[in-house]
């Protein structure tokens, strides 16, 4: 009984450690590729985008200041209530390697692994939002399952309301954003294309820490037992075209 | 130290099927933010089943079923389990196929590549069960796949002949292979 899962281990391990190489250096290629083709720019779009960064650069420098003050704020009121801190992950960020994306299965191979200490369960986040959960680690890569995932599900609340409802990834069509499904939501909540309403993480299962976007619900109908509302959740869209992600390294693993 | 010709031909396969693999993820990355994406399993059991010895041939389908599995998250073993059963049934109705002739195999990748894409698509359903799947995603993916079978299928057969002449393994001498 044990020698077949040893094998199968072994075998799965050392076909994927084979493989990684080959994609890693395709991806590596990519960049290249990018940065050859970045190169052919001429100087004035390049003075141009330079003019633009530096907008960009001193409100995100203004940000950081602000960020900051409030950091010291919550340290303070930490102390003065003797409340647990907030600082229990580290970030860790990392270049998208592949997206595969199908029918069955929704993953992302990112270029680091048991090398950057990361772990299997880590919450992988992005600019949108919550891009998902790390499910293997390799010695250089590891693999994402995404929130859009048919099996991944986990629990989120409305912004503004503690309740928590499920959420599950899964429909994907073609050609159009991914979206998900909010199932166990209060009757008192409401959400329409009109007036959608933003979803969050909830902070409970301890995977996800509380207050990470999710995406936004834009459909609620009542369920067929008439004790909650289903509905439909739009992710956001740069999910599928992904490039770069922080994976949130817990600093004190359970 | 001399590798078996057998072996050999098994490897140059495997290499063969290994660089469509990269290649074909490579374009799942780029199809991503269409929401699209190919999977063309059939087209590594096809040439294998059709012009190799079985037992070559069978060693190179498991061998790409099981690199498949290590970079999917089903369980380990499933596409070399089908792979390897594809195989054994190409094989039993390959003498009356003229598996020489470039527009039969194309025909029979298609055939392969649409019932294992089938298998796989219930054995997701069955494991996500209460899970939601798109089935206007998967006709896509579904057709799309099909589509580059036929694009790509003759040249991908004929690198795999090539690529065992390279390796002075070419198949003139397999006495299976010439139907």
């Amino acid at each position: 009984m044990i020698f077949p899962t040893v094998l199968k281990r072994f075998a799965r391990d050392g076909l994927y450690e084979m493989h990684a190489p080959l994609e890693v250096t395709t991806a590596y290629l990519r960049e290249l590729q990018n940065y050859w083709a970045l190169r052919t720019r001429s100087k004035t779009e390049l003075i141009a985008a330079y003019r633009d960064l530096g907008g960009v650069v001193s409100k995100y420098a203004h940000a950081a200041e602000e960020n900051a003050e409030l950091r010291r704020a919550v340290e303070r009121l930490e102390r003065l209530l003797r409340l647990s801190s907030f600082d229990h992950y580290r970030s860790e960020s990392a270049r998208v390697v592949n997206r595969d994306f199908n029918g069955w299965w929704q993953q992302l191979t990112i270029r680091k692994g048991s090398n950057f200490t990361i772990p299997v369960g880590a919450p992988v986040i992005f600019t949108g939002g919550v891009v998902g959960r790390v499910t293997e680690v390799h010695t250089t890569t590891a693999i994402v399952d995404l929130i859009s995932s048919p099996k991944v599900r986990l629990a989120a609340s409305f912004e503004g309301d503690d309740r928590p409802v499920s959420f599950q990834g899964g429909i994907n069509p073609p050609l159009s954003r991914p979206t998900a499904i909010a199932e166990f939501v209060p009757l008192d909540l409401y959400a329409s294309a009109a007036d959608p309403k933003p979803l969050i993480t909830s902070g409970l299962g301890g995977v996800f820490p509380r207050g990470l976007r999710v995406g936004t619900v834009v459909k609620l109908d009542p369920s067929p037992d008439g004790l909650f509302k289903t509905g439909r959740v739009a992710l956001d869209p740069r999910l599928n075209q992904i490039t770069e992600v922080t994976v949130l390294v817990p600093l004190d693993p359970l | 130290m001399k590798v078996r010709p057998h072996h050999r031909r098994t490897a140059v396969v495997f290499g063969c099927g290994v660089i469509l693999l990269v290649l074909l993820r490579m374009l799942n990355h780029s199809l991503s933010p269409w929401a699209l994406s190919v999977w063309c399993g059939g087209l590594l059991v096809t040439f294998p089943a059709l012009r190799l010895g079985p037992q070559q041939g069978f060693n190179a389908c498991f061998l790409l079923g099981l690199m498949l599995d290590a970079l999917s998250p089903f369980p380990f073993g499933l596409h070399a389990f089908l792979f390897g059963v594809a195989h054994l049934v190409i094989v039993r109705i390959r003498n009356r196929l003229p598996a020489n002739e470039p527009v039969i195999v194309i025909v029979v990748t298609l055939v392969t590549n649409l019932v294992l894409f089938v298998l796989i698509t219930f054995f997701a359903l069955s494991r996500n069960s209460g899970a939601h799947i798109s089935v206007v995603r998967l006709l896509s993916d579904l057709v799309l796949s099909q589509i580059t079978i036929v694009l790509i299928g003759g040249w991908f057969l004929a690198l795999q002949e090539r690529a065992l002449e390279i390796a002075r393994v070419g198949l003139h001498d397999e006495p299976s292979a010439m139907i």
